[in-house]
């Protein structure tokens, strides 16, 4: 079983208890952020392994958050998944730019994502 | 008369204060109701996130008051739109257990409009079997909303069996309310594609024709292309129009011939032929070089334009007819030039 912490960011509740059963089912210990502004503080506060992030939030929007975690020293190599709608190939490719590891289009399903999750965190030399 | 002038001063008084306490008590009653419905949220949001995340988890206990069962109604709603696949699935199954799918059937009885527009679509997003019998009902709604969004969820949920019942829905309502029919097309398209042949069939209305060929096209998928070859040759140049689009999204170098043929005919009014001439462009098959060519020559501007971008589009032999242009006479060279600048 793993015990990496993971940072969930949604402004929906519903998707993040989604993704956060998920994940728990999964082993992860999971820490949730509604906003931005609370994820780049949680980003700092809790030293998550890696981070999903919805693309569109208010406030900060993925992106922002994003720009912000690469610009920190101690969150600039900070695994990120991001949830996008369907078909937005800008967003892909805008997030590939600025760094994002993984990407989950929406609909989505929670189960591939707990999948991405873990080969984000494997790459990035996690070992459960 | 002074009495009177009191007596009424006196009753629009009471009738102010009454207006007034009325108003406070709704607020009150709906401030009240709104922190309930907070307050039961995270349950409901945990109910549904644990029967997606464990499929062989029992159904949990039918909620029994109303409210518990329309926050969870609610939150399931929310989870349909954000799932896909098996997981969306157990959402369903969560909302048939829980006697939900059966009261929101239950609400498309009701006298207000809104209320069975809302449950039409809460029943049309459900995706559940067990709604078709009171989604078919609606489709003789009164209103055409609820018979729309009937129609788009029938299509969904049962395109074979329901598939005509729903394009006659949409042939019904494709004049005033176009958007919505083009929906349930578009619906239909996806979950059975040779439905659609149904709503571009000829003896079917021009809006509903008009909107399948659109449709068609929207939908992007190589197996659709047969149909829309088929409606080039149709007498309503609208279709026509729409199926070239339709082929030059799709890309179906097949059908670069037959829209040669539209792209050179006469008797088609000049938005017909351009949109055929942009196909060939979009496909961007070199064997029609020659047409694109002759169509350059055109008397028509918006046609010779196409034309331009079309032989730039479709490669070498395309540029190099546009060179030759270059040098021909100056309304034929302002259109080569510019593709070639551009």
């Amino acid at each position: 079983m793993s015990s990496a912490k993971i940072l969930v960011t949604d402004d929906s509740s519903t998707v993040r208890r989604l993704v956060a059963a998920r994940l728990a089912a999964d082993g992860y210990a999971v820490v949730e952020a509604e906003d931005g502004d609370e994820a780049l503080r949680l980003a700092v506060s809790e030293r998550p392994a890696l981070v999903v992030l919805d693309k569109v939030m208010p406030k900060l929007d993925g992106f922002e958050v994003v720009r912000a975690l690469r610009s920190r020293a101690e969150t600039k190599h900070l695994p990120i998944v991001m949830l996008t709608e369907r078909d937005a190939e800008g967003d892909v490719l805008e997030g590939l730019d600025l760094g994002v590891d993984e990407y989950m289009p929406k609909p989505f399903s929670p189960r591939e994502l707990s999948a991405r999750v873990a080969r984000a965190l494997a790459r990035n030399g996690y070992r459960p | 008369m002074i009495l009177t002038l009191a007596d009424a001063a006196t009753g629009g008084a009471v009738a102010v204060v009454f207006v007034f306490w009325f108003i406070m008590a709704e607020r009150c009653s709906g401030a009240s109701s709104r922190r309930r419905d907070e307050r039961l949220r995270p349950a409901a949001e945990l109910t549904v996130a644990t029967s997606v995340v464990d499929g062989n988890a029992a159904p949990p206990p039918r909620p029994t008051r109303s409210a518990e069962r329309r926050v969870l109604r609610d939150a399931a709603l929310e989870a349909l739109i954000e799932l896909r696949g098996g997981e969306r699935r157990r959402v369903t199954e969560l909302l048939e257990s829980a006697g939900l799918v059966e009261d929101t059937a239950g609400e498309l009885h009701s006298r207000s409009t809104t209320r069975r527009r809302l449950a039409a679509d809460a029943l049309a997003q459900m995706e559940s079997l067990a709604a078709r019998p009171a989604l078919e009902a609606r489709l003789a709604d009164r209103d055409a909303e609820v018979r729309l969004i009937a129609a788009r969820g029938l299509a969904a949920l049962a395109p074979e069996e329901c598939g005509d019942a729903v394009v006659e829905v949409a042939e019904r309502d494709a004049d005033a309310r176009a958007d919505r029919a083009a929906n349930v097309l578009l619906a239909l398209g996806v979950s059975n594609p040779a439905a659609l042949a149904r709503a571009l069939a000829p003896g079917r209305s021009p809006a509903i024709r008009r909107l399948a060929a659109s449709v068609l096209g929207e939908l992007r998928a190589a197996q659709h292309a047969p149909l829309l070859r088929a409606a080039l040759g149709d007498e309503d140049d609208e279709i026509v129009a729409r199926a070239a689009r339709g082929l030059g999204a799709i890309g179906d170098a097949d059908s670069s011939g037959e829209l040669a043929d539209v792209a050179l005919d006469p008797e088609r009014p000049p938005f017909v032929r351009a949109a055929a001439t942009k196909a060939i462009g979009a496909i961007g098959d070199a064997g029609v070089t020659r047409s694109l060519e002759w169509q350059l020559r055109s008397r028509f501007w918006a046609l010779q334009e196409e034309a331009a971008r079309a032989l730039l589009l479709v490669g070498p032999t395309g540029r190099e007819a546009l060179e030759r242009a270059c040098s021909d006479r100056a309304g034929v060279r302002v259109h080569a030039a510019g593709a070639l600048q551009a």
